[in-house]
């Protein structure tokens, strides 16, 4: 029964050494700027841990890397199927080991940081709690490294996602004024999430301006807690993740 | 008595359903139908039709919607005597009452799995002669059909589906001839134009895109790169009578963006070739880009125009091509007369006197990427241009965007992706503007835009009442102002493509035509076509 089943999975054609080899390099070029150049994830996820959430198969990287993942910024290649295969021989190799991840601080503390004196549930949230201003990071550390949180917590205007770009819109007639993130915008219309929950739709031709803000909404923890404190709190985040796969 | 009066009344039908090569000629003598992929021989695809105008053309509305079972429709329907004939995808034919949309009969094509494509399973249109419409395949057939039953008349094979071969674009009916391109320029095949018997599907003639030994231009491509070079001709093409010349444009080079294994300049890839419609001879070429290293089809609809150009009568060949330079060519030679960019680009220092490009340095693919304008999907694309000749503009639709080119190893294996890169399409947060622009023919400038937020993907269709009918990615229909750009009427139609390279909600250009006397306009977007009218005062 076992043998029949991994008869009838496809597995890897392509895991020579030479093959690893030019997987590396196609990963380097394309995937490790979001996942890092070891795997150990960035922008995207840790690669590197031996957790796969949409399918730990080989068949299910190769389509994950060849589709793109519905629902998720990883993006659909246009790659041969040997490279593709290649880039799953090398995404195989890679294992915790290699990536250099640490975690010093006390998930406990950063918890109590993260609900407290941080007041970072005003904007985020987590599970059902919290605010709507930010991402939600029910499942943060499945999707972002912990290096990658800390430079957030750090400089948070380095790497802000086009939905958390605020925009300010004026309306002519009454000259009010609305803040709030960007959902959609063609040469007529803009959408927009408001501050205070609210989608809203706004013809331009009723708007006498509209300004984006790239910058993040918040405030950099840098000199605003103690350099631990903010170790505290990326280990609470890292406690974040997805039930795993298996 | 009554027996004479049926016969009669069959002899009437009968000679309304034949799309005869004098009709064809003759395409702008009846604007109420619409005959061919781009309206006329000259890829013009511009109306006589003036019922909608500047004036009345906010009164526009909806007149009915058929929906198909999937995205994406790129067809360009065909409106003969009273039938509409569609494509819908992934390879069907629907024959539609005009005037309320409801369907006549249907054809369903059953695909085998080998099919690939790099793009989507998507198909433009048929072409008609006689009472036949042509199709091609996703499994690279030409399929004759019957227009008043669907029924299959003859298919013949084009080409073998499981090597990559397949056809997306609407067929050329010239004379007696049906006249079709091949798609998969990502996947190393040798490219050619064919011509077919209408009546028997029998071939008539073969020009490969990419010349075999011995052959002029073999030596062009290094070693034996020319088996796989690719120079696909998978939109539909112009022909000009007088001089019986079927003009095309022909697809990139493969690999796409690794050009390493085929030095030389590859022709007749980026290519507009110019045919002799009975033999299939070449008579001239002229190519946009030799050795092309970014994939930059020369797919565009050629532009046929007989008009005084630096104080002489000339016979012209108006042409945007993606890489972002507008040339005007000798349609009896192929000389290249002039050229200039009509959209931002950052890959050449102009064109010589020839019209070749005077490349900058650095801008071949390379492994980390090079950045350039226009972007990997060009600063236009395949969607189709329009010639006025009641304004004497040229419009299309424009992309001002930039992209990562990324250069990769490239290894043939039959069937499969040569693609010899990994193009990072666009860039996210810089993602440019599309524009439905105007230009002056005669010297390339920009007459007036009208800017949209994001990617284009459909073409556009003008009118002798100067409108000008256009969509967006996101699917907006727009009626303009053909001599302003000003917007006269828009509707949001919406809807979703097929996701992936292209993946617009609306991915093909307009048409229009009389029903019961009255013009009708007709769009798709999403897996929906759109008929308007206008509305009583």
């Amino acid at each position: 029964m076992w043998i029949l089943l991994a008869l009838l999975l496809q597995t890897n054609p392509h895991t020579s050494p030479q093959d690893l080899e030019r997987g590396e390099r196609l990963y380097r070029f394309n995937c490790a700027r979001c996942h890092g150049l070891a795997g150990e994830g960035g922008r995207g996820p840790n690669l590197a841990d031996g957790d796969f959430y949409h399918g730990d198969t080989d068949e299910a990287l190769f389509g994950n890397v060849r589709d793109g993942i519905a629902g998720t910024e990883m993006p659909s290649s246009f790659l041969t199927p040997a490279s593709v295969w290649q880039m799953v021989a090398f995404v195989r190799s890679l294992n915790q080991a290699s990536v250099a991840d640490t975690i010093s601080g006390d998930p406990g503390r950063g918890r109590a940081l993260f609900r407290g004196e941080g007041g970072c549930l005003q904007c985020h949230r987590v599970d059902h709690e919290g605010g709507f201003a930010g991402p939600n990071l029910s499942t943060i550390a499945s999707r972002r490294s912990s290096a990658y949180l800390r430079a957030s917590l750090l400089d948070p205007d380095e790497d802000v996602g086009q939905k958390f770009w605020t925009v300010r819109v004026a309306e002519k007639r009454s000259g009010a004024t609305t803040t709030g993130f960007l959902r959609n915008e063609d040469r007529h219309t803009i959408l927009l999430l408001d501050l205070d929950g609210a989608l809203r739709a706004f013809g331009k031709e009723e708007l006498s301006s509209i300004e984006v803000d790239r910058r993040s909404t918040m405030q950099s923890f840098e000199g605003l807690f103690e350099a631990s404190e903010v170790e505290d709190l990326v280990a609470y985040l890292a406690t974040l993740r997805k039930a795993s796969a298996e | 008595m009554k027996k004479t009066l049926v016969l009669c009344l069959l002899c009437a039908s009968q000679a309304l359903g034949q799309v005869t090569h004098e009709r064809l000629l003759a395409a702008d003598d009846e604007p109420g139908s619409w005959l061919t992929y781009s309206g006329n021989y000259s890829g013009w695809r511009f109306s006589g039709l003036d019922q909608i105008n500047r004036g009345n053309a906010h009164r526009l509305q909806l007149k009915w919607v058929h929906q198909t079972r999937n995205p994406q429709i790129e067809t360009t329907p065909l409106v003969v005597d009273g039938v509409m004939y569609i494509t819908e995808p992934p390879n069907d034919v629907a024959a539609l009452d005009p005037e309320t949309g409801r369907v006549f009969w249907r054809y369903r094509r059953s695909l085998p799995s080998g099919v690939r494509t790099c793009c989507g399973r998507v198909n433009r249109g048929l072409a008609m002669f006689g009472e036949t419409l042509y199709l091609g395949t996703l499994d690279a057939y030409l399929v004759a059909l019957d227009a008043k039953t669907g029924d299959v008349v003859w298919e013949v094979e084009v080409a073998d589906h499981e090597k990559a071969y397949a056809i997306t674009g609407a067929p050329l009916s010239v004379k007696d001839m049906i006249i079709t391109g091949i798609a998969g320029g990502e996947y190393g095949l040798r490219g050619f134009l064919d011509a077919y018997d209408a009546k028997t599907g029998e071939r008539r003639w073969r020009f490969y895109t990419v010349p075999g030994p011995g052959e002029p231009g073999n030596d062009s491509w290094a070693g034996d790169s020319w088996k796989t070079g690719g120079a696909p001709t998978w939109v539909t093409g112009s022909y000009d009578p007088d001089s019986n010349l079927i003009l095309w444009g022909t697809g990139n080079p493969a690999p796409d963006w690794n050009g390493d294994a085929r030095a030389g300049d590859n022709l007749y890839s980026d290519s507009a070739i110019a045919l002799d419609a009975d033999t299939g001879e070449l008579k001239w070429h002229f190519q946009f880009v030799p050795h092309d290293v970014h994939d930059w089809d020369a797919v565009q609809v050629p532009i046929l125009v007989d008009d005084d150009f630096e104080g002489q009568s000339r016979k012209l060949v108006y042409w945007a091509h993606r890489g972002g330079f507008y040339y005007v060519l000798d349609r009896a030679t192929g000389r290249f007369l002039f050229g200039t960019p009509f959209a931002k680009q950052t890959w050449a220092d102009g064109l010589t006197e020839r019209g070749r490009p005077i490349r900058k340095d650095a801008i071949d693919p390379t492994e980390e990427g090079v950045l350039l304008w226009p972007g990997v999907q060009g600063a236009t694309n395949w969607y189709s241009p329009s010639y006025s000749p009641v304004t004497g503009l040229f419009y299309l639709t424009a992309w001002e965007n930039q992209g990562f080119y990324r250069k990769d190893e490239a290894e043939y294996v039959e069937g499969e992706f040569f693609l010899g890169g990994i193009p990072e399409m666009e860039v996210a947060e810089e993602p440019g503007y599309a524009a439905v622009r105007a230009l002056d023919p005669k010297t390339g400038e920009k007459v007036w835009d009208f800017e949209l937020v994001g990617k284009p993907w459909s073409g556009v269709m003008s009118t002798a009442a100067n409108v000008v009918f256009a969509g967006s990615y996101e699917g907006y229909f727009y009626a303009l102002d053909g001599e302003t750009g000003e917007e006269l009427w828009r509707v949001y139609l919406g809807g979703a493509g097929l996701g992936g390279l292209g993946g617009a909600a609306m991915s093909t250009a307009p048409i229009t035509f009389l029903s019961n006397g009255k013009q009708f306009v007709t769009m798709s977007s999403g897996n929906g076509v759109f008929t308007f009218a206008l509305a009583d005062p």
